[in-house]
């Protein structure tokens, strides 16, 4: 969808989507790009939204989880994140969502420690991270036979 | 058991994970004002005036309160159940003094954020800054500055004794004296305190809160405000995150004025950096111990003195230390015991409830001095903490209760097998990098019966298509208890989890009385409840099925949604059918609904062990945890997938309070230091051990199924665990918390501490 607004100088794209555009799935935890909790895809990478001026999105292709629910189905990380019980308060899980989603689809194979790292941008106070891990571990193998498959 | 003891996926998952479900930040409201809050730089200040005139002119600023034109009644942000005692009523919405850096001396709202920031910039506040104290022991001095004035700093000191202690001492054969200390965590719910109020024209405040208490919140908001309890009404969206810090009344207040004021909805959402610097906190403790041991390696004589650094206003002060006393008493037997607690006021940021409320304070002192005692009296670690320890049946000797379940011999000796105790404890230590394990043990109560009343009320409403609403105020900040009770009641009823609809919101309008989510009881009380409404759903469905089928009561039995006759099963009839007939029956129609009103009986303690295997450089005096082994009683799993949740998170906190986590105030400004994120570290992904955890069910006849709480009982001996295996790593004993690289350095290298 396209959108064509007006922004101020200083806004922050997380404003943008959240204040102007009501995508609320993005979450703003730290402003300060601490926590993760603001990840989108833009043009294909992650990015932390609460850091980004709204300004720099022009032009840009900004995904959210909003765009993965159009889809109609989960995306494979939703899923194994569900079924894993990794999901708790559910505050940092959007940008949790969106971050890996981005890494897998550059890293497919990545190891359980690569995904740790990757992980590690996103503070998560309620799991431990714990069954997290397992969940992508799960959402990586499904997504490789997805490809396989395709 | 066909559904409880599943580990059932979770009902508000899919809409968590898809970013759809509505936190209190996400509503948006037509005509809408953002609030913020002008605070106090100072830690002590008087508050000369405030003139906000320049503020009041900006275009854009609706409405400006402060001291002088905000109600003057007094409360306790804790939102105590009246009856309770011991709680100093010692806040106002705004004060005349600011007794921490943070406070808030006023509140603008505007029709954005960046108006209502520049506004904030525009006020002038003229503050006499006073002398300040930021430690409890500067705070008790004779000449330290008095915060409450008229008050002494000492607000609460509680007191006991079993037996007799002197002389218990004295006939010791050894006796031990250490002195210990633990630190101020913060809660970093990833959702901040947040909410939106309206006041609308018929004299009614609605206020959209991120709380754990929604009911507690109306009766202070109310009397804050001077409101009738009845004009209040508090909706509860889906929380992220609470851990303690939402059992507290802090920003509702502010938002609520300025909606009375403006007659427009006002949002208030505290930034990361309001989180750290005027939130709430962990309670700091210095405890000492005096501890005498018989011949027999059996304690004869258990002492604490322990000190908390409450903050600026008392809170949960009160009730925290007394958990930890009940928390120190109940770890360990001994022939005589006494407690002397106080809790003091200090020009910093009130500490509150968060996860463990008290008890982490009681558990590290007391198992670090457990191992102190085994080492130099080379005693084994397990069998000494066993011989010591309460058991099902024995009596708390200042209470008088009877502890009725709990598996303390499994706990240690399943822990140590998992972790490979016997194996891990010959080996041999040299070199740079030292490996080190350590237990800790500990015991917490579910739900805070015997400090207050405890009760809970449900209502389980069938539906004509015979699946059934679940109505209750049971708050859900993450824990997953909605599903439990999803779970309970389908149990009850005998029905799939998936006929069950459980609301996901609290609101204090609409649903029935429950005190709140915290003292890990939820499933205990709550699930109490949702049972007992089940039940008696069930006894209407049979009755009004007898009627309809002209079969006995007796004769009938409830299954898959149906009540069917037990000697012939093809004679049934479904619940949606049931429903139909009596609710639209020409006369005599009825509803079936089940009600359940749930008091517990006992607070059903909770008893475990945990298990930490560490690495220490001794060049850098970093530490590694390289393994977490968690055994816990939990009476009966309801949904084991949600406990294991449950007890990761509770290990992620008790690591960072361990390792990386404390609030550190620069002495000079009185200002906390490390308020974001980057500053304050809590552990990341790749920072986390494995973790294996072992849930023991012995059930507790006083909750639902047997269940008993496990949302705080995990943290509590985190810390312990890590200290006892760096001290058995580096063979020095640590006493304080956090376990820093340069604490333990300076430890192991025999340095003094650092200022």
């Amino acid at each position: 969808m396209r959108h064509q607004v007006l922004v101020k100088p200083h806004w922050t794209l997380a404003s943008l989507l959240r204040d102007i555009l009501n995508l609320t799935s993005v979450k703003v935890a730290c402003g300060t790009g601490d926590c993760g909790c603001c990840t989108v895809i833009a043009n294909g990478k992650a990015i932390l939204s609460c850091l980004t001026p709204a300004a720099r999105a022009d032009g840009m292709e900004i995904e959210t989880n909003e765009g993965l629910r159009k889809e109609g189905h989960l995306h494979p990380i939703q899923t194994s994140l569900v079924q894993h019980g990794a999901v708790q308060c559910g505050f940092c899980i959007p940008g949790m969502v969106m971050n890996l989603k981005a890494y897998l689809a550059e890293n497919p194979n990545s190891s359980e420690e690569e995904l740790r790292k990757v992980l590690g941008g996103n503070i998560c106070r309620c799991t431990g991270y714990v069954k997290q891990v397992e969940a992508l571990l799960k959402a990586r193998d499904e997504l490789m036979s997805e490809k396989r498959l395709s | 058991m066909r559904v409880v003891g599943n580990s059932l996926v979770r009902v508000d998952a899919f809409e968590k994970v898809t970013g759809f479900v509505q936190y209190a930040g996400d509503i948006k409201l037509p005509d809408m004002l953002y609030a913020k809050l002008l605070r106090s730089p100072f830690p002590h200040a008087e508050i000369v005036s405030i003139n906000a005139e320049r503020a009041e002119r900006l275009l854009g600023v609706k409405a400006i309160v402060s001291y002088k034109n905000a109600p003057r009644i007094k409360f306790n942000s804790s939102c105590p159940v009246l009856q309770t005692v011991g709680l100093p009523l010692d806040q106002l919405v705004f004060p005349e003094k600011a007794r921490f850096a943070g406070e808030p001396v006023a509140a603008v709202a505007a029709v954005d954020i960046d108006t209502a920031e520049e506004a904030l910039s525009m006020i002038d506040v003229n503050y006499k800054p006073l002398p300040f104290v930021l430690n409890a022991d500067a705070a008790m001095r004779p000449d330290a500055p008095q915060i409450h004035n008229g008050h002494s700093n000492i607000f609460s000191e509680i007191s006991y004794e079993s037996g007799d202690f002197d002389k218990s001492i004295e006939e010791s054969e050894h006796v031990f004296r250490g002195k210990y200390s633990t630190t101020s965590i913060q809660h970093c719910a990833l959702e901040p305190h947040v909410c939106v109020s309206r006041y609308d024209d018929s004299g009614k405040l609605t206020v959209w809160a991120s709380t754990q208490i929604p009911f507690r919140l109306r009766t202070w908001l109310s009397r804050a405000l001077g409101l009738p309890v009845g004009k209040v009404r508090i909706i509860r969206p889906p929380i992220g995150g609470g851990f303690g810090g939402k059992e507290e009344m802090v920003a509702e207040p502010y938002s609520a004025l300025l909606a009375m004021r403006t007659r427009r909805p006002v949002r208030l959402e505290y930034t990361r950096e309001e989180e750290f610097t005027a939130g709430r906190r962990r309670h700091a403790s210095t405890v000492e111990l005096e501890t005498g041991v018989d011949k027999d390696g059996f304690f004869k004589a258990r002492g604490i003195n322990a000190l908390l650094q409450a903050g600026g206003y008392a809170s949960h002060a009160s009730l925290v230390l007394g958990l930890m006393g009940t928390v120190f008493r109940m770890m360990y037997k001994s022939q005589a015991a006494r407690f002397n607690g106080k809790c003091v006021y200090t020009n910093t940021t009130p500490g509150g409830a968060l996860r463990g409320y008290g008890g982490p304070q009681a558990v590290f002192p007391v198992e670090r001095q457990v191992d102190e005692i085994c080492r130099e009296l080379n005693l084994d670690p397990l069998e000494f903490r066993l011989k010591n320890s309460f058991k099902k049946g024995d009596t708390d000797p200042v209470s008088g209760q009877i502890i009725t379940s709990g598996a303390n011999e499994e706990c240690l000796f399943k822990g140590a097998a998992k972790v490979g105790w016997n194996t891990i404890q010959s080996r041999t230590q040299s070199g740079d990098i030292r490996r080190g394990i350590g237990v800790a043990r500990y015991m917490y109560p579910t739900s805070a019966k015997g400090v207050w009343p405890e009760s809970s009320e449900a209502f389980a409403i069938v539906n004509e298509d015979g699946s059934v609403n679940i109505v209750t105020s049971a708050v859900d900040m993450g824990t997953g208890i909605s599903t439990g009770l999803v779970q309970i009641a389908a149990e009850e009823l005998r029905v799939g989890a998936d006929k069950i609809n459980i609301t996901l919101e609290s609101d204090t309008d609409t649903n029935p009385f429950d005190l709140g989510a915290y003292a890990s009881k939820v499933t205990f009380v709550a699930g109490g409840a949702v049972r007992l409404a089940a039940e008696e759903a069930r006894h209407k469905l049979l009755a009004a099925a007898s009627q309809i089928l002209k079969v006995d009561l007796n004769e009938l039995d409830t299954r898959e949604g149906y009540v069917c006759s037990k000697l012939e099963p093809n004679r049934r009839i479904s619940f949606g059918e049931i429903v139909t007939t009596f609710r639209y029956a020409a006369s005599g129609s009825t509803s079936i609904m089940g009600r359940g009103f749930f008091e517990p009986p006992g607070n059903a303690p909770v008893f475990g062990a945990q298990f930490a295997e560490v690495e220490v450089d001794c060049q850098t005096g970093r530490t590694k945890v390289l393994r977490i082994v968690a055994a816990l009683d939990v009476g009966r799993a309801i949904n084991p997938a949600n406990i294991e949740g449950q007890v990761h998170g509770a290990i992620h906190m008790g690591l960072g309070s361990a390792l990386s986590e404390f609030l550190s105030w620069d002495k000079s400004t009185g200002k906390i230091q490390n308020s974001s994120f980057l500053d304050y570290k809590v552990f990341t992904a790749p920072d986390m051990p494995k973790i294996d955890v072992i849930i023991l069910e012995y059930p507790d006849p006083s909750g639902p199924y047997g269940a008993k709480g496990v949302g705080e009982q995990a943290t509590l001996p985190t810390a312990a665990a890590v200290a006892n295996a760096v001290s058995d790593a580096v063979g020095v004993s640590l006493r304080e918390l956090p376990l820093t690289s340069e604490r333990v350095y300076r430890r192991i290298h025999n340095l003094p501490e650092a200022e």
